[in-house]
């Protein structure tokens, strides 16, 4: 069974270490649904599978 | 210097005869009608009758700015002329460091020490330009969120409505460039910061290319996203602006070490033969304002009465550029703010850390897809770019919303803005008239990565056939009577 968003964030949240009040953990788990669905669309994007994130490591300062 | 070609009429309604734009001022400087010292006492005043209702400035450099000023008046007599921006009065958004003021971010959290640093890049910049800076500007806290009354800094109010937002986080450059408290000031735009208050404000904000103007000495928000550029009345302004802060600086990792054009050269004030794209289908979202939808239209309409080829084109990966730009840049905040976030949380205003917050609730895979998207975005928007010189549509759905009980997350999908900032192509907002509640709102014109000219030819050949730029706001002229 998933989690629901109320455990998910309260997961997230302790693995940040930060600590907020009730009613604020409550506004992050009622717009997590959402947030998720539109990080989720990021991976429907067409692309290679071998895409490079636009960010690239340089060994250079 | 670059002959003056504005369109007549840039001088304020108001008895105080304050040139509105940076051209006409500096035509003025020029032909002896106006000192440096007379202009910015001009400002000055403005500011006196003003600020305390629209919290603008953080904190104004009085002395410092006057002694500019003077020195401007000196060099003029000298027969120096640094350019345009010599014995202009300008306003730098309280997120850049600067030798003459601390910095706060508007924060609780900055440690002053960032403020002790001296000039960032753009500002040493300005200064040799002969440029008098006139105060720090307001801004939401760290560049992100919505005003905060209970953390003790201003709340800056819309110059077309004191009970309305003037867009954000580059608040207080945008309302004072709107007040005629300073002719230009710097903001920054990591998500829509310079083009969103610039089109609450009826004025031109200029998101250049990213990598085009070095970022070091501002505080940052979204590493790869932060952009610092002006908001200035015209085009033609923004031009000058960009003109002198543009150019590499190794300080800055991201900074891109190519050319810098004669952008106020480089006007032609002409649309003739312009490729123009536009995406309508933004004005039939059941968000969109129908003034916003009416005055993009007509807009659009003199794009084509003045000989453009407007083209009706679908920007690709909407939705996913923008998830791109939101979730990204508040990731690599999150990066920053941690520390301070887990020992400081309530400190930070609500909008801020709301926002910020959010990004708690993503994956590192997450990001880096993101990031993957941005890279497969650049490549579509290239390829549509090869098709077009510019691409239009309105800077936001709607009008300023009243500056109370503002909601960050609600905000943003009328915004439409982040997109740019995902493609770090160049992006300006121009004002595109009132709404029939006489609030201002923007159309934003796109172009290719570094052709930030071929923007502001749109913009100034635009603001040659209206007068929108120009429109003074009839509750600063009544505060100024």
């Amino acid at each position: 069974m998933s989690p629901t968003a109320e455990e998910t964030v309260t997961v997230m949240l302790a693995a940040a270490g930060i600590t907020v009040p009730d009613d604020e953990k409550a506004e992050f788990v009622a717009a997590y649904p959402a947030f998720r669905a539109s990080l989720d669309a990021l991976y429907a994007v067409p692309m290679s599978h071998e895409e490079e994130p636009q960010l690239i490591f340089s060994p250079f300062v | 210097m670059t002959a003056v070609t504005e369109k007549p009429g840039a001088i304020s309604a108001v008895a105080d005869e304050l040139p509105l734009t940076i051209t006409a001022a500096a035509a003025a400087l020029r032909d002896g009608t106006l000192t440096a010292v007379a202009l910015f006492e001009k400002v000055k005043a403005r500011a006196d009758k003003l600020d305390a209702a629209m919290g603008t400035y953080i904190v104004r450099t009085d002395e410092a700015a006057l002694a500019a000023a003077i020195q401007a008046d000196a060099d003029f007599a000298a027969g120096i002329d640094k350019g345009l921006l010599q014995g202009i009065p300008l306003g730098v958004k309280d997120i850049i460091a600067t030798s003459d003021a601390p910095s706060t971010a508007q924060s609780l959290i900055l440690d002053p020490a960032f403020g002790e640093q001296g000039d960032a890049v753009v500002v040493q910049r300005l200064r040799a330009a002969g440029a008098v800076l006139t105060g720090k500007l307001t801004t939401m806290e760290y560049a992100i969120g919505t005003p905060d009354p209970s953390k003790g800094f201003p709340t800056p109010r819309n110059a077309f409505g004191l009970n309305y937002w003037p867009g954000g986080s580059s608040s207080g450059t945008g309302s004072g460039v709107a007040a005629g408290m300073f002719l230009g000031g710097l903001g920054t735009d990591t998500g829509g910061s310079i083009r969103m208050p610039a089109s609450w404000s009826g004025i031109t904000g200029m998101k250049q290319t990213f990598g085009r103007v070095p970022k070091s000495g501002c505080v940052p928000l979204g590493l790869s996203y932060d952009h610092i550029g002006p908001l200035t009345r015209s085009a033609r302004d923004a031009a000058a602006m960009l003109a002198v802060l543009a150019g590499h600086d190794e300080s800055d990792a991201c900074s891109v070490d190519r050319p810098v054009n004669d952008y106020v050269g480089a006007l032609t004030g002409s649309m003739e033969g312009l490729k123009v794209g536009v995406d309508t289908s933004f004005l039939d979202w059941q968000t969109c304002d129908p003034d916003v939808a009416s005055l993009t239209r007509a807009a659009i309409a003199v794009f084509k009465d003045a000989g453009a080829i407007v083209t009706e084109v679908k920007l690709p990966f909407w939705d996913e550029l923008c998830t791109s730009t939101m979730a990204g840049l508040i990731a690599e905040a999150l990066s920053y703010h941690r520390g301070d976030m887990i020992a400081r949380w309530n400190d930070y205003g609500y909008g801020t850390r709301m926002a910020i917050g959010t990004a708690m609730m993503m994956t590192a895979a997450d990001f880096v897809q993101a990031q993957r998207v941005r890279r497969v975005g650049v490549r579509a928007v290239t390829e549509l770019f090869g098709q077009y010189d510019v691409l239009i549509n309105p800077t936001c759905l709607v009008p300023p919303p009243p500056v109370d009980n503002l909601t960050f997350g609600e905000l943003i999908p009328s915004i439409l803005t982040p997109y740019w900032n995902a493609t770090g192509n160049p992006a300006m907002s121009v004002p595109m008239g009132l709404t029939s509640a006489g609030l201002p709102v923007g159309l934003q014109i796109a172009g290719r990565p570094f052709e930030e000219s071929t923007v502001f030819r749109a913009g100034d050949a635009f603001q040659l056939l209206t007068d929108h730029h120009l429109q003074e706001s009839t509750l600063v002229k009544e505060m100024l009577a």
